[in-house]
């Protein structure tokens, strides 16, 4: 089984059975995965701030949930996915107590939200909001996207 | 301040040679320092008698951060071209990376995710103190890097409290180095601070280690525990090795002030973190070699 890391401002797909996408260590950070039933194809990337408006130049648009979500889902059908017959979760979004200059978390979630509403997407599951770090984890042999804060008992979503 | 009867922590600070050793070239090129009076010379000599970490200063001095022009071939050239206080920063950096890269079971750390942690901080510290106009960008970078340096020490010493810890914070109510302090006494900080001054690193390093949390107990004129103070929060944020505590901490409102930090300040660090990541080469060839 090959682990596919999805690390800090990347998206990866794959359409093998033997594979599994991870998303290590989400802080305020979202990753977003999907996954087609029919075609076996499952997408994650993991997201790191809601608005692109700070940088100059658009040369990272995945770190940013408005340009990086347009991205990510146009690559997902141009690989073969089918909106209709995928399921869409996200995980991370923590934010720290007591600073609203840090709850970038909550506006990572409202930020990823609003952009899959463009696509006339939701999410169906997710694990989102808190203190806490997380795993995302998409199983492909199992179809089974979960997720786990440390220390604690795997969600399935 | 830990309690002077504290026993657990008199153990532990009594191993921390054992522990975590300096190695003697390092040790011997930061007594030099500390007299301004030293030649360059005797650095030159101390530090060319260690091929491996001769090798690793030189791979720091032709990095991009220090922008020269051509490279830079001779230890000797080195500590002509960047002084000896940057020399040793860098040995000292030159070590730390091999210190860090450990897996932390008691604090949900794998071996990448202290790394990387700690290489993020270090970074992220660097970025504010040069936003600063900070004299001594590199301690503070230093400073970022060995932040934590004391949970390699608790993890490894400490194992049984550990679990006491750990059940103190999953009641709730306290973050992660609070619940340390309630179980222990200490917390990481103190102990990072003690493995800093058996080092015999500067003043200020033992003091940003120690308060890194609580940025407030520092002297007033320490500027460089603030940048690790925050440095080390956004960082977690991001993500970037958080392990037990996730983002759990309290920001100093005082570090936001002495660095007069804004909301849109905090967004460009993040991307300034995230463009270093891409191009800092000295990860890469730290953890190969």
């Amino acid at each position: 089984m090959a682990e596919i890391r999805v690390k800090l401002a990347e998206m990866r797909f794959s359409n093998k059975s033997e594979d599994t996408l991870v998303a290590h260590g989400l802080g305020a950070c979202i990753a977003l995965a999907i996954f087609d039933r029919t075609t076996s194809l499952a997408g994650m990337i993991h997201i790191v701030m809601p608005s692109s408006d700070v940088q100059s130049k658009n040369d990272h648009p995945v770190r940013f949930a408005d340009t990086g979500v347009p991205v990510f889902l146009k690559e997902f059908m141009r690989l073969g996915g089918n909106f209709a017959a995928c399921k869409i979760v996200i995980a991370g979004g923590a934010n720290m107590p007591s600073n609203s200059i840090f709850n970038i978390g909550d506006q990572n979630v409202l930020a990823v939200k609003k952009a899959l509403s463009k696509f006339n997407l939701s999410v169906s599951g997710e694990d989102i909001g808190g203190n806490n770090g997380r795993t995302l984890n998409v199983d492909m042999k199992q179809g089974v996207i979960s997720s786990r804060v440390f220390g604690c008992p795997v969600i399935v979503l | 301040m830990v309690d002077k009867d504290n026993i657990l922590y008199a153990r532990i600070v009594n191993k921390i040679t054992e522990l975590m050793p300096l190695p003697e070239t390092i040790q011997k090129i930061v007594d030099l320092t500390r007299n301004p009076d030293t030649p360059l010379k005797k650095i030159s000599d101390a530090l060319e008698s260690d091929e491996a970490m001769a090798t690793k200063v030189l791979k720091l001095a032709n990095s991009s951060f220090y922008g020269f022009s051509k490279q830079v071939k001779t230890i000797s050239h080195a500590v002509v071209c960047l002084g000896f206080n940057t020399i040793k920063q860098m040995a000292l950096t030159a070590h730390s990376f091999s210190v860090l890269d450990k897996q932390l079971d008691g604090y949900y750390l794998d071996r990448g995710a202290m790394f990387q942690h700690s290489f993020g901080t270090a970074l992220a510290s660097r970025l504010l103190a040069t936003k600063m106009y900070y004299p001594n960008a590199e301690e503070v970078y230093l400073m970022g890097l060995l932040h934590d340096v004391g949970k390699v020490i608790l993890n490894q010493f400490a194992e049984q409290e550990f679990n006491k810890v750990i059940e103190e914070y999953n009641k709730g109510g306290l973050m992660f180095y609070e619940a340390e302090r309630k179980v222990l006494g200490f917390d990481h900080g103190d102990i990072g601070s003690a493995v800093c001054q058996k080092w015999n690193l500067s003043d200020d390093i033992v003091e940003t280690i120690r308060c890194h949390h609580n940025p407030e107990e520092a002297s007033a004129g320490n500027i460089s525990v603030h940048m690790v103070h925050i440095a080390n929060i956004i960082v977690s944020i991001m993500g970037l090795g958080i392990g037990a505590g996730g983002v759990d901490q309290k920001i100093s409102e005082k570090s936001l002030s002495v660095l007069n930090l804004k909301e849109e300040d905090i967004s460009m660090l993040m991307m300034s973190i995230m463009d270093e990541l891409e191009n800092d080469e000295t990860l890469a060839s730290f953890r190969n070699a």
